[in-house]
């Protein structure tokens, strides 16, 4: 019938009518949408945590966010802060020390203390022994205070052969490379030695001409005459023990430099009696002692106190682990506004959550979830911080999980038993050494059975075996971890964001796929409607 | 009936016209998209400023004859080499037919460049500039108040002195000078409110030589560099967006001040006043700037995808996150060293980042037992940058162009080698008193071997020097590219096997034990020289040492950054008033004087505009660094150890190619990455084949400094991308068969659906929203192209499917 067929063409007609609107919108919907607008902020300071920053930097451009980072040493950072020539600082050390008597005033300006990423403080070294390279050095915090006290003054001393069982050590002078600028690493460094070994630290800073005690300070005292070397910024302590030639050199350093450079890095002894390396697991087992300043009235809220740390019975710990800050305006003014503001604090929203998850990589660590917390509260001071996008259940730290225990930790592997003081020595390499053979190899190396930690992923050291041996897979209530048979180390972390976000616009591919269905359902129902249709006006 | 039936016919038939021709126009509307994607892939190398250049002479017919300056200018001509589709980059300023640049000082005859904001069709205000920052080093070397915002009462008879002008001051003191105003209406008589010394484009001099050209590389600046100015924003007028225009204003400072008096009855002889002022603000050139809108950035809280790797990839992978993210996943990389790249390829570690960039492939044993699949990414390479100011004596015979910068420097293997092992008296703390180096050389200028190549160095002054050459800390692949191409040379191994060059110049015998000339294990630049000094005894001992001297930067593109602002960070200038006195840097190099040179990435050369050296290769050419020489240099790699990928052989003898040519591959270690990674990847190795090769300044292309790659090696992008597409829809690995236990105990799925790849393939519902996390695992179709490719097939589809039955129908009647 007539009617019907013009049922049918009406059908086609909508149909098409449909099809050419969508295909019009299609090509006319501009993907461009209004775009958050950030302004360009600079910071200065930290060369410690500064490998971590200039990551993130990198990283944020595709946000649109543009952050100029000088990498001058902790004390130029608070200084320049202080003076308002920079929107942030990056430090180690709160304001506020006493430094060789002298007190260091805090700026006038409003301002916050925010943890940014955490790491161990390594001592890289470059020794040989018969030609081949050390890479297995361990230290005893007592040997290694003597060693940059220049109590220890040769490689061979009864001393650093207690802490070595298997090494045979070379008879060459030991050279500690210190900082010649005001640095937080120093100031880590010495505080741990104060604290610790005080008498050694006293004695020292007496010969130095401080003031005693000695305590913590930014500005290492060189004694000239005894063989110390002082060299500028992170990369120049660094990459003076780089120098093939400068046998016998050891230096303080983040981690991440001890990687980039290739060198190896000594495991130190924890109070549980295990030598271990600064790695992002040991690292984060040893923060969970960290004591944390929680009185948000105090100038020092959330600055650390790391006495637990120094002290952490657990087996994993490595002792020297700390974080670094960022120091953030919470006031208008230097220039400071709150566009300036409002960048800084998805700048700081970015690198507390996501861009932790680069921490390992670098040789860092991420923040645990309380100073997450702590650090995305500090965020929300920040003038101009658009709040609303502040939300720790978005935040994909890796250390997060779903049930509140830090990841990373969690799952650290047990040192192996080689590790333990005692007759035994591992044979790995550590930092980025680990392929490496190892040298110096004597009496009563690394032959010990691996027996595994205690804790649930910990697997055994197999032995001596140098030639770098394949991965065990351990499923445990937390996942799968991966350790390295070699290291007994388990370096890697389940992430679990608490919270995934999803892409929930309906865009412009949304409505490709709709028309794409719509396509297809056409080219489906359109044959058989134009054959029925057909056969009917051939019928009639 | 039979009219009826006609009737009928003919409606049904024009109802069928008319729908078959909207389904046409559809269908062609979708095809020429697809064509119009895909040959935005085909627009080649080179840069994209392609028929944007613009001159303007100076003397349009309407500049005030009566003009003191009018003789001066008259024959100016201003070319701006790209004045569309502008980002943050370099554009290049040239200038025929102005007067010299007195060469002993920076008195008369410059030109001041600048960015504004302002009118899009009349042009800026003085208000709407960005000027006035300028270093108090810049700013002395010119005339009074030339290089600020500041105007003197009576100075410029057609200037306005009223409040306007007025600075408002305490104490009835007067001032004037010209406010900022900045795009959004706010506006400060300081400009370090919106800019500074650090951040501001402003050229405060650009020098003329004797022949009466110039140059000058202009940064221009978008509103994520310069929120103030606001160039680029995206504005929408009429449904079309486009980023807002900018302006580019050229004021030539010529032999008169504003007033008409000669710049010589100046106390300092020099012209004065600010280029803001009424009369030499008339004398402007202005270029409208085109900049491409910026759009939308990457919408900040979703979870990255990891990636690391070397620092050659670092600049194209920046630019191309910002588009990476409208495929769904966002991208994060972490620059790392090579080798430890390929450390983490194969640590076997769960999470380890599964994909890498090397410029090396890993070698068997490491990478026995590991499914490698290798992609290359981007050709660029490995350059020395330099940022050197003809700093002439008066008897040379160009003296004239005293001031302006080199732009031709030649470096052998051997000078090379010299820079890097400290044989040069300059590079070691006190070189001169050094016996070792009695016999060599204070540093490039005064070596015979250099000055053979780079006569006009003859006439610096004897004491002129670079700051070393400046590189960078770690271990990379791109450093033993560099010891390669010395080892390859026999002159550069023999020096730096002990043997004297042809003027009795000896390597430091630091690096003699180091075996340089035939160690094939070295990746980084060491700096063995112990040696300390200090300049008197009141400085404490040792004093400064080789890395106070000549540190280490960060990276290559560090190292260029500090040579474009001549700041090697050399600290050799005890500062007593320190706490603790300390070494210091003396500043930034000052302009008409500057020599730094840095081994940096072809990339960042390009970034911060400075010149490269040519280099000599095998065949004994000096090659520059361009797109052509640069793939002339991966066309001559030779096959490696590992399957399919090449890389160089320094001894091939290749007139045309750049010896330090580097291809950076991607490694991805299959098995130990999870599906969804996999998906990721092929996701992102799609893009690098793709839109990452279209070279162009814009976020999203490929950054100049880099060449894309050459078709072969897209074809090879596009087989990696296939294998993992093959692992995704049928897993091999035994990781991705086993169901692993998910972190709550429950179980995911390991056998998601084939990726879609062939126009064919049929649109999956994963992109609809609300789709669940696992959707990641399938991509949906890949690029724009494909995208109209199948919208139009499926246009052109519909039709043929009505048609066809009619056809069938009319013959059977």
């Amino acid at each position: 019938m007539s009617g019907q067929r013009r049922r049918h063409a009406t059908l086609i007609g909508l149909l098409s009518v449909i099809l050419f609107t969508l295909a019009t919108i299609t090509t006319t919907v501009s993907s461009a949408s209004a775009a958050t607008s950030y302004v360009p902020i600079s910071g200065a300071g930290s060369s410690w945590s500064s490998n971590a920053i200039d990551q993130w930097r990198r990283n944020v451009q595709q946000y649109g966010i543009r952050v100029n980072y000088a990498s001058t040493g902790s004390s130029d950072g608070r200084n320049q802060f202080k003076a308002g020539t920079v929107d942030f600082g990056a430090s180690e050390i709160p304001y506020g020390t006493t430094d060789n008597g002298v007190t260091e005033p805090a700026p006038s300006r409003g301002y916050a203390y925010m943890p940014d990423v955490a790491g161990g403080t390594a001592f890289m070294y470059n020794l040989q022994s018969g030609g081949k390279r050390i890479t297995n050095l361990r230290l005893s915090g007592d040997t290694l205070s003597k060693l940059f006290t220049g109590v220890i003054t040769h490689w061979n001393d009864p001393l650093i052969k207690a802490d070595n069982p298997g090494l045979t050590l070379p008879d060459f002078k030991v050279v500690p490379v210190v900082r010649s600028d005001g640095s937080g690493s120093t100031a880590q460094f010495t505080l741990w030695m104060s604290k610790l070994h005080s008498s050694v630290w006293n004695n020292y800073c007496r010969s130095a001409g401080r003031k005693v005690p000695c305590g913590e300070t930014s500005n290492f005292p060189v004694v000239f005459g005894k063989g110390f070397v002082a060299q500028p910024n992170s990369q120049g302590v660094a990459g003076y023990v780089a120098q093939t030639a400068n046998v016998g050199t050891i230096t303080y350093v983040e981690y991440s430099y001890a990687i980039k450079t290739g060198y190896p890095v000594a495991k130190i002894l924890n109070a549980a009696g295990y030598y271990t390396e600064p790695t992002a697991s040991n690292v984060a087992v040893a923060l969970l002692k960290a004591q944390i300043n929680n009185n948000p009235t105090s100038p020092s809220y959330l600055t650390q106190q790391l006495d637990g740390v120094y002290s952490d019975p657990d087996p994993r710990a490595y002792p020297l682990s700390s974080y670094s800050y960022m120091i953030v305006p919470t006031q208008i003014q230097d220039g400071f506004t709150s566009a300036k503001g409002a960048t800084l604090a998805a700048f700081a929203n970015y690198f507390l959550c996501e861009g932790q998850q680069q921490a390992e990589v670098l040789g860092y660590s991420p923040l645990p979830i309380n100073l997450v917390k702590a650090g995305l509260a500090q965020v929300k001071r920040i003038p101009g911080a658009v709040v609303s996008s502040i939300n720790i259940k978005k935040c994909n730290n890796p250390t997060f999980s779903t049930s509140g225990v830090n990841t990373l930790a969690q799952n650290a592997a047990q040192p192996s038993a080689c590790d333990k003081k005692g007759v035994t020595q591992c044979t790995i390499g550590t930092g980025s050494t680990k392929g490496s053979s190892p040298a110096g190899t004597g009496t009563g190396t690394g032959t010990a059975p691996g027996t595994g930690g205690t804790g649930s992923t910990g697997t055994g050291d197999p032995g001596a075996a140098t030639t770098g041996g394949g991965t065990t897979t351990v499923i445990n209530a937390h996942g799968s971890t991966s350790c390295d048979a070699d290291t007994g180390i388990c370096q890697v972390v389940n992430a679990i964001p608490v919270d995934a976000p999803l892409p929930s616009s309906w865009g412009i591919s949304q409505w490709f796929v709709l028309l794409l269905c719509l396509l297809l359902v056409l080219a489906i129902a359109v044959p058989p409607i134009v054959v029925i249709a057909a056969r009917r006006s051939h019928r009639s | 009936m039979k009219l009826r039936d006609w009737t009928r016919r003919r409606s049904l038939l024009a109802v069928f016209g008319i729908l078959l021709a909207i389904d046409l126009l559809a269908g062609i509307g979708s095809a020429s998209l697809a064509i119009a994607a895909s040959v935005k892939k085909d627009v080649g190398s080179g840069t994209s400023s392609g028929g944007s250049a613009k001159t303007v002479a100076w003397d349009d017919g309407t500049r005030n004859v009566t003009d003191a300056n009018y003789g001066v200018f008259k024959a100016l001509k201003v070319t701006v080499d790209q004045t569309s589709n502008l980002t943050d980059q370099g554009v290049h300023v040239s200038w025929t037919g102005g007067k010299v640049t007195p060469p002993q000082d920076d008195k008369t005859n410059y030109l001041q460049i600048m960015q504004c904001w302002g009118d899009p069709s009349t042009g800026p205000k003085p208000q709407q500039c960005e000027w006035g920052e300028a270093s108090t080093s810049l700013s002395s070397l010119v005339g009074s108040n030339a290089a600020n915002r500041s105007l003197v009462n009576g100075e410029d008879p057609l200037q306005d002195y009223g409040s306007g002008y007025q600075v408002p001051l305490a104490h009835n003191i007067k001032a004037w000078a010209v406010p900022f105003q900045a795009v959004d209406g706010t506006s400060a008589w300081n400009p370090l409110t919106y800019f500074s010394q650090s951040s501001s484009n402003e050229v405060t001099v650009a020098r003329t030589g004797q022949d009466g050209s110039g140059s000058y590389e202009f940064e221009t600046q978008t509103s994520l560099s310069a929120p103030e100015l606001g160039c680029g924003t995206a504005i929408t007028t009429g449904g079309v967006t486009a980023g807002r225009a900018c302006w580019l204003v050229v004021v030539p400072r010529g032999e008169f001040n504003a007033d008409g008096t000669p710049a010589s009855s100046n106390s300092d002889g020099r012209v004065g006043g600010s280029p803001l002022s009424a009369t030499n603000w008339a004398d402007r050139i202005q270029f409208k700037l085109g900049f491409t809108a910026i759009g939308a950035s990457c919408p900040l809280g979703r979870a990255e995808r990891r990636t690391a790797g070397s620092e050659l990839i670092a600049g194209a992978f920046t630019s191309w996150q910002s588009a990476l993210c409208a495929t769904g996943t966002t991208y994060g990389y972490s620059e790392i060293g090579d080798a430890e790249a390929r450390a983490e390829a194969v640590s076997g570690a769960q999470g380890a980042t599964g994909l890498g960039f090397v410029a090396l492939p890993i070698d068997a044993t490491a990478a026995a037992g590991a499914t490698l699949e290798y992609a290359p990414v981007a050709e660029s390479a490995i350059v020395v940058g330099y940022n050197i100011d003809k700093h002439l004596v008066t008897s040379a015979p160009d003296y004239a162009d005293n001031g302006t910068p080199v732009t031709n420097l030649v470096l052998t293997p051997r000078l090379v080698a010299k820079l890097l092992t400290q044989s040069y008296q300059n590079d070691v703390p006190d070189g001169g008193g050094k016996s070792y180096l009695a016999a060599n050389p204070t540093s490039l200028r005064t070596d015979p071997d250099f000055l053979a190549l780079n006569p006009e160095f003859k006439f610096f002054p004897k004491g002129s020097s670079p700051d070393g050459l400046m590189v960078a800390l770690g271990n990379t692949d791109a450093a033993s590219a560099i010891w390669a191409w010395l080892r390859a040379d026999p002159d550069a191994s023999d020096f730096l096997n002990g043997k004297a060059d042809p003027w009795g110049t000896v390597v430091n015998p630091s690096y003699l034990s180091l075996k340089l000339g035939t160690d094939t294990t070295v990746d980084s630049y060491p700096k063995a020289d112990l040696s300390t000094f200090r300049q008197s005894t009141d400085i404490p001992a040792p004093g400064y040492g080789t890395l106070d001297m000549r540190p280490y930067t960060l990276d290559m593109d560090e190292a260029a950054s500090r040579t474009l602002h001549a700041d090697a960070n050399v600290k050799t200038v005890w500062d007593q008033t320190k706490l603790p006195p300390a070494f210091t840097d003396p500043g930034a190099q000052v302009p008409g004087e500057r020599f730094e040179i840095s081994i940096t990435v072809s990339n960042s050369a390009d970034l911060y505009g400075l010149q490269t050296a040519k280099l000599v290769n095998a065949a004994g050419k000096a090659v520059a660094p361009t797109s052509a020489s640069i793939g002339a240099g991966v066309d001559a790699m030779v096959p490696s150890a590992t399957d399919g990928i090449v890389v160089t052989d320094p001894n091939k003898r290749v007139n045309a190619a750049y010896p330090l040519s580097m291809l950076t591959y991607a490694v991805v270690n299959v098995c130990n990455s999870s599906l969804p990674a996999l998906a990721d990847y092929r996701k992102l190795l799609n893009y690098i084949a793709g839109p990452g090769q279209v070279s162009g300044s814009s976020l999203g292309q490929l950054p100049d400094g880099y060449v894309p790659l050459k078709a072969s090696l897209i074809g090879q992008v596009a087989a990696a991308s296939k294998a993992l597409a093959s692992e995704i829809a049928t897993p091999v690995c035994v990781s991705h068969i086993k169901v692993p236990k998910s972190a709550n105990g429950g179980t995911t799925t390991t056998a998601p659906p084939a990726p879609a790849d062939a126009p064919s393939a049929t649109p999956t519902p994963t992109a609809t929203p609300g789709a669940s996390p696992s959707a990641r695992m399938t991509p949906a179709v890949q690029t724009t192209a494909t995208r109209y490719t199948v919208l139009a097939a499926l246009f052109f589809a519909v039709p043929c499917l009505a048609i066809g039955p009619i056809l069938l129908r009319r013959r059977r009647l």
